[in-house]
């Protein structure tokens, strides 16, 4: 059995939300850059290299690249292989929320959280979003996602009756970003959660988010390609201004489902996507 | 490229159409939903706004901190449909224009319209970018709410484009096939 001690998860997780906070994965960045390369509508154009300035002016001046520094989530891994020390911790939440409140606070980004449905501020953007997985091997594995939600409004699950085709599967999706328009900050990554029950489907979606970008492409890589042209078809263009580049990746996630149905859910990131994977 | 000087006048306004590059400066007032909640209360009440709202322009965003470093934090806009339950009450108290991003409801339009106005639009997600033309900060209202608290704040050449004229053209709508 591997231990790994509390304190340095907590420290790793500090760490992610600051390099999320201000930088964007290279790969990420690479498809903005490519973006600007192809774009012709002079709008868009404009759009696209205020973002590019952007994305250099938060690096530099380690500046968020958005107000909106989101809700945190974190997708854990766990090898069975792997224990966690725990000593000043009571729960891998409490683990977690130490580290959201010192990041927000050292690292000067915005206090989003309230509670509900008194909507109170938090103050220290606690609590954070868990989702755990226990997997084969030793390691202990996480991904952050700082999701900001003029994107988050925009998420959508439809139950699918079970004899649906996939033309339809793929015309809701690109209705989905077509309603969101110009709101969740285009160009956007789409994340697809197909089956499973209804929650199910919806936390693959965002899993699938954070595969965007990546070189690997799974199974269904013919319908994410197929609705990346037809997402981008809908020239809502960078900023809603029109233009070529409406969406940057679109990635697939699924799991069997129950034979009376078929959750479908849709999760959108704007062109900020901040992520950050950590391997321990 | 055109000027806007606030407090905005009725001249300025009607030269604004829809596409225009525009830039920014002078006082602006930033609010977003908690605070649109009180001024509606607010004008329910008859009371006077925490400003005067006659030719003003209410920019819809919660800034992130500002470092020891620099004179404000990350200061983009947030998505403008959430505040327009409580916009046409807000132009007809005399706001000009109102600043964020994405789209607007029919019912915003026709006030726009009615009360001779504009709706701009800036640059989501690129808070860095735009905190390099705010000069400085001041929190003049509800500071209960930290980031939905209302300030007050100067800006120099501030950059965005005018999405509604008050003719009621709407550049969304046309640029978007």
């Amino acid at each position: 059995m591997r231990t790994v001690k509390e304190k340095l998860i907590e420290e790793k997780i500090y760490s992610a939300i600051g390099t999320a906070s201000f930088t964007l994965e290279p790969e990420i960045k690479k498809l903005l850059q490519n973006a600007l390369k192809t774009e012709k509508n002079p709008y868009g154009k404009k759009v696209l290299e205020i973002i590019i300035d952007n994305i250099h002016i938060a690096e530099m001046k380690r500046l968020p690249l958005c107000q909106d520094t989101g809700m945190v989530e974190v997708f854990f891994e766990i090898g069975t292989g792997a224990m966690i020390e725990f000593n000043q911790f009571n729960s891998l939440q409490e683990l977690v929320d130490s580290a959201v409140r010192r990041a927000y606070k050292d690292f000067y980004l915005r206090k989003s959280i309230v509670t509900v449905p008194d909507r109170k501020n938090t103050f220290d953007n606690t609590p954070a979003v868990l989702w755990c997985e226990i997997v084969p091997g030793d390691r202990i594995n996480f991904s952050i996602l700082i999701k900001g939600f003029g994107s988050e409004n925009t998420t959508t699950l439809k139950m699918f009756k079970p004899t649906v085709d996939m033309d339809a599967v793929k015309k809701f999706v690109v209705g989905c970003v077509k309603k969101a328009g110009p709101n969740p900050c285009p160009p956007v990554f789409v994340g697809i959660g197909m089956g499973g029950t209804a929650d199910k489907a919806l936390c693959l979606s965002k899993k699938a988010l954070l595969e965007t970008g990546r070189q690997q492409r799974g199974k269904l890589e013919e319908i994410e390609k197929q609705l990346i042209s037809e997402i981008n078809a809908l020239m809502i263009g960078p900023g809603g201004f029109g233009g070529d580049n409406t969406c940057l990746d679109v990635r697939i996630k699924n799991f069997p489902t129950h034979i009376a149905g078929f959750p479908v859910a849709v999760s959108i990131s704007c062109w900020a996507h901040r992520m950050h994977r950590v391997e321990i | 490229m055109k000027k806007i000087i606030t407090p905005v006048d009725e001249k300025t306004i009607l030269n604004l159409k829809a596409g225009d590059f525009v830039e920014i400066s002078g006082i602006i007032y930033c609010a977003r939903d908690a605070a649109h909640k009180r001024f509606h209360k607010i004008l329910k009440k008859k009371k006077p706004l925490p400003f005067d709202p006659r030719g003003q322009i209410i920019y819809y965003v919660g800034p992130t901190p500002a470092p020891p470093d620099l004179p404000v934090g990350s200061f983009g806009p947030t998505t403008s449909s959430r505040m327009d339950r409580y916009t046409p009450e807000l132009l007809k108290a005399g706001v000009k224009a109102t600043m964020g991003k994405g789209m607007r409801s029919p019912m915003v339009k026709k006030a726009i319209v009615k009360y001779r106005a504009v709706y701009l639009v800036t640059y989501g997600g690129c808070g860095a970018y735009l905190s390099q033309f705010v000069k400085n900060l001041q929190v003049i209202a509800f500071d209960d709410l930290g980031p939905e608290a209302v300030y007050r704040i100067e800006v120099e050449n501030f950059p965005a484009i005018v999405c509604i004229d008050s003719y009621g053209k709407d550049f969304y709508e046309c640029c978007v096939k």
